[in-house]
C-alpha cells in the first residue's frame, strides 16, 4: 500500500498564544543549546 | 567532537530560510517523490521530507525515518519504543493543532533543537508558513516526541596526519643508479661510509655512482630486507636514513 500524501493544512505556522512571541533567530548559523537534557523514558507503548 | 544528533540538527539549519515555490514545489518533495515513485510528493506538504531529506544525505534514515505521512512517522517511532512525552534536543516532535495525543490526527512535525527552562521547545520545522523557519512551541499542540536511536559513537573531525619532515625529505631525493651523478651522489657516498661500508673516497669520485656504491646500497638493501638491486629508491634511502 503507498503512503498517503501528508494532511493539510500545512502552510500555516499554526502558533498559539501559548507558543509566546517568536524571538527567535532565522540566521541558519545560529545556534541554540537545550537548557535541559534530562532522561526521559516515559514510553507511550 | 560532533555527535550525530549534533550533524542532524547542524544540516538542518543550513536549511532555514528555504522557502517552497508559488506551485508548492520543493526540493524535499521531490527528493521524496523520485524515491518513492509518485511524484505528488513533489509538491505535497512537506515537512516530513525535509526532515528525512536532511536524515537520509547523513546516513540516517534507518535511525530517523523516512516518511512523507506524519501519522505514519510517529506510529513508527511508537511501534519501536521510542515514543517520549518529554523533549530533548534532537528529538522529532510531532504536532496535533486540534491539541490531542492522538497519533491518527498528527498535522505536521519539526525537530527538537532545544528546550527552553519553561518547558517550551525550540524547533526547526520545515513547511511552516511555507519555509524552514525555526520555532517556539508551547506543548499545548504537541502530541509527542519521536526519540531516533542516534549512534553513540562520536563523530571525530578528520585530523590531519602529522607531517614528518623526514619523510618529507626522503620523498624528495632521486632514484639513484649506477652511472648516476651529482651531490645526490656525494651524499649517497657518505651516508654509506657511515654505515660502516668502506669506501676509499681518495680513490673514486664521490659525486658518481660507481660498482663500489652499488656494492654498498645491495649490502644495506640486504641488511633492511629490502629488494637487493643496487638502486636507491625511497625505500633504500629510508634505510639509508635510517627511518625505515
Amino acid at each position: 500500500m503507498s503512503e498517503p500524501l501528508p494532511p493539510e493544512p500545512y502552510g500555516d505556522a499554526a502558533l498559539t498564544e501559548d507558543d509566546g512571541p517568536q524571538r527567535v533567530s532565522q540566521d541558519p548559523a545560529a545556534v541554540y543549546v537545550s537548557e535541559t537534557e534530562e532522561a526521559d523514558d516515559d514510553v507511550d507503548s | 567532537m560532533t555527535s550525530t544528533r549534533d550533524r542532524m540538527l547542524s544540516a538542518c539549519r543550513k536549511h532555514i530560510g528555504y522557502q517552497e515555490r508559488p506551485d508548492g514545489w520543493t526540493r524535499f518533495g521531490q527528493w521524496y517523490a523520485d524515491r518513492h515513485g509518485n511524484q505528488a510528493f513533489a509538491r505535497a506538504p512537506w515537512c516530513a521530507a525535509g526532515l528525512s531529506y536532511v536524515a537520509a544525505t547523513l546516513g540516517l534514515g534507518k535511525v530517523v525515518g523516512e516518511f512523507a505521512y506524519t501519522p505514519s512517522w510517529a506510529a513508527w517511532f511508537r511501534d519501536n519504543g521510542r515514543w517520549h512525552q518529554s523533549p530533548k534536543a534532537g528529538d522529532l516532535v510531532f504536532f496535533d493543532w486540534q491539541g490531542t495525543k492522538n497519533i491518527p490526527a498528527i498535522d505536521h512535525v519539526g525537530i527538537v533543537e532545544a528546550v527552553l527552562r519553561d518547558g517550551r521547545v525550540v524547533t526547526i520545522e520545515f513547511n511552516t508558513a511555507n519555509a524552514c523557519m525555526r520555532r517556539v512551541r508551547s506543548r499545548a499542540t504537541i502530541a509527542g516526541f519521536g526519540r531516533p536511536a542516534y549512534p553513540d559513537v562520536p563523530v571525530k573531525p578528520s585530523k590531519p596526519k602529522p607531517v614528518n619532515p623526514t619523510e618529507v625529505a626522503v620523498k624528495k631525493l632521486p632514484t639513484l643508479k649506477r652511472g648516476d651523478k651529482g651531490w645526490h651522489v656525494k651524499t649517497l657516498t657518505y651516508l654509506l661510509m657511515a654505515r660502516d661500508f668502506a669506501i676509499d673516497v681518495e680513490a673514486i669520485d664521490d659525486t658518481t655512482f660507481t660498482a663500489y656504491h652499488e656494492q654498498g646500497v645491495k649490502g644495506i638493501q640486504a641488511a633492511a630486507g629490502i629488494k637487493t638491486d643496487g638502486v636507491v629508491g625511497p625505500q633504500t634511502w629510508a634505510a639509508l636514513l635510517r627511518v625505515a
